[in-house]
C-alpha cells in the first residue's frame, strides 16, 4: 500500500514538474527603435500584446508579434511605419523561434538574473534570417521575466526606407524585448 | 498690390500651420471614433478561425465594436489592463488591450459580465503554441449603455 502511495506520489511530482517547466505571457512588450541622431523626433513604437512561450527545460523560446500592435505617439509615423514601411496588412506577423543556447544554468526555483545567449530565426516582413543575441531570464520569487535587446538591419528584412526619410529613420532598428512570464497551465 | 501680398503672406501661414499639424498629429483616442464593424467574440473567433487570411482583408486596422462575455481582465506588471472577452469554457478569446490614457475601475466589470468595447484590430494569433486563439483589438475603449 505504501508503495503504491510513494509511486502516486511520485508520478504527481513528476507530472507537476512537467507542467511548470514552461512558462508564457500574452502580454510581453516590444520596443523598436529606429531613431538616429539627425531624427527631429523618437522614431519608436511600443507593441504590449507580444505572445511567447519560454520551455524551461529545453530552453526553446517563442515569439509572435502581430504588427498592427506597434503604436507610436505620432499618428503619421505609424501610418508611414505600417503602410509603407513594414507593409504591416501585408505581412501582419513577426515571429522568432529560438533557443536559449545554456538552458541548464538557469535555476528556475531560485531568486537570480541568469545571463543567457539566444540563437534562433526571425520572420518579419517575409524575410526570415538567423538572430543571437544575448539576454537575461530574472527569477524572483517564482516570477519569471525575461529581457533582451539586439539589432536589425532593415535591409535584411527587405525594409526600405526612402531616400526623403533615410538620415532620418536608422538603416539598424534597435529591438527591446521585455516579458513576465506566468507558469503554462495554471 | 499691398493687398496681394498679406493675401499671400496669410495663404502661406495657412498652409504651413497645415501642414505642421498633419504632421505632428498625435494618435487619436478611439472614443469618438465610429466603429466600422459591430460583431460578437463568439462570431468574430470563428470567422477568424475558419480564414484568417480573408479576416485579416476585411477587419485589419479597423475599428470593431465586440460584445462578449468578460472572461478575464489582466493587468501587467506596468499597470496596462487588457479585458478578455469570449466563451468562458474556450481557451480562445478577444483580447482588448485598453487605452492606456483611459482610467477604469475594474470592480465595476465582474466575470461574466457581458461587456462591449471597441479598439483596433491588430490581428489573430492561432492556437499554434497551445494558449488558445485570439484576437487582439488595441487602444480599446469601453462602450457605456446610456440606457
Amino acid at each position: 500500500m505504501k508503495k503504491i502511495l510513494l509511486v502516486a506520489i511520485a508520478l504527481f511530482l513528476g507530472a507537476s514538474t512537467s507542467a511548470q517547466d514552461k512558462y508564457f505571457t500574452k502580454n510581453g512588450t516590444i520596443t523598436f527603435d529606429a531613431t538616429t541622431s539627425t531624427s527631429p523626433e523618437k522614431v519608436a513604437a511600443v507593441n504590449k500584446s507580444v505572445t511567447c512561450v519560454l520551455d524551461g527545460k529545453t530552453g526553446n523560446a517563442q515569439f509572435s508579434v502581430l504588427m498592427k500592435g506597434f503604436e507610436f505617439e505620432q499618428a503619421l509615423m505609424r501610418e508611414h511605419f505600417h503602410e509603407n514601411y513594414l507593409e504591416s496588412e501585408k505581412f501582419p506577423k513577426a515571429l522568432f523561434k529560438g533557443q536559449i543556447i545554456n538552458p541548464s544554468q538557469i535555476n528556475y526555483s531560485k531568486n537570480g538574473i541568469y545571463d543567457v545567449a539566444v540563437k534562433g530565426q526571425l520572420t518579419m516582413h517575409g524575410q526570415t534570417k538567423d538572430v543571437e543575441t544575448n539576454g537575461k531570464v530574472s527569477v524572483n520569487d517564482g516570477k519569471i521575466s525575461i529581457a533582451a535587446k539586439f539589432a536589425v538591419l532593415l535591409s535584411d528584412y527587405g525594409i526600405e526606407i526612402p531616400r526623403l526619410v533615410s538620415d532620418k529613420v536608422a538603416k539598424s532598428a534597435s529591438i527591446k524585448v521585455d516579458c513576465s512570464l506566468q507558469v503554462l497551465g495554471n | 498690390m499691398k493687398y496681394k501680398i498679406i493675401l499671400l503672406a496669410s495663404a502661406l501661414i495657412v498652409i504651413a500651420a497645415g501642414a505642421y499639424f498633419y504632421v505632428n498629429r498625435k494618435t487619436q483616442s478611439l472614443t469618438d471614433s465610429n466603429a466600422d464593424f459591430k460583431i460578437s467574440a463568439v462570431k468574430f473567433l470563428e470567422e477568424y478561425s475558419s480564414d484568417q487570411v480573408l479576416s485579416d482583408k476585411k477587419y485589419l486596422g479597423k475599428v470593431i465594436q465586440v460584445e462578449g462575455n468578460l472572461k478575464e481582465i489582466e493587468r501587467d506588471d506596468k499597470g496596462s489592463l487588457t479585458f478578455v472577452l469570449g466563451d468562458l469554457t474556450s481557451m480562445s478569446s478577444v483580447r482588448c488591450s485598453i487605452d492606456t490614457t483611459v482610467v477604469i475601475d475594474e470592480s465595476a466589470y465582474p466575470v461574466g459580465t457581458a461587456v462591449s468595447l471597441k479598439g483596433e484590430c491588430t490581428g489573430f494569433n492561432a492556437d499554434d503554441l497551445g494558449l488558445g486563439a485570439d484576437i487582439v483589438l488595441n487602444r480599446s475603449v469601453i462602450i457605456h449603455n446610456k440606457n
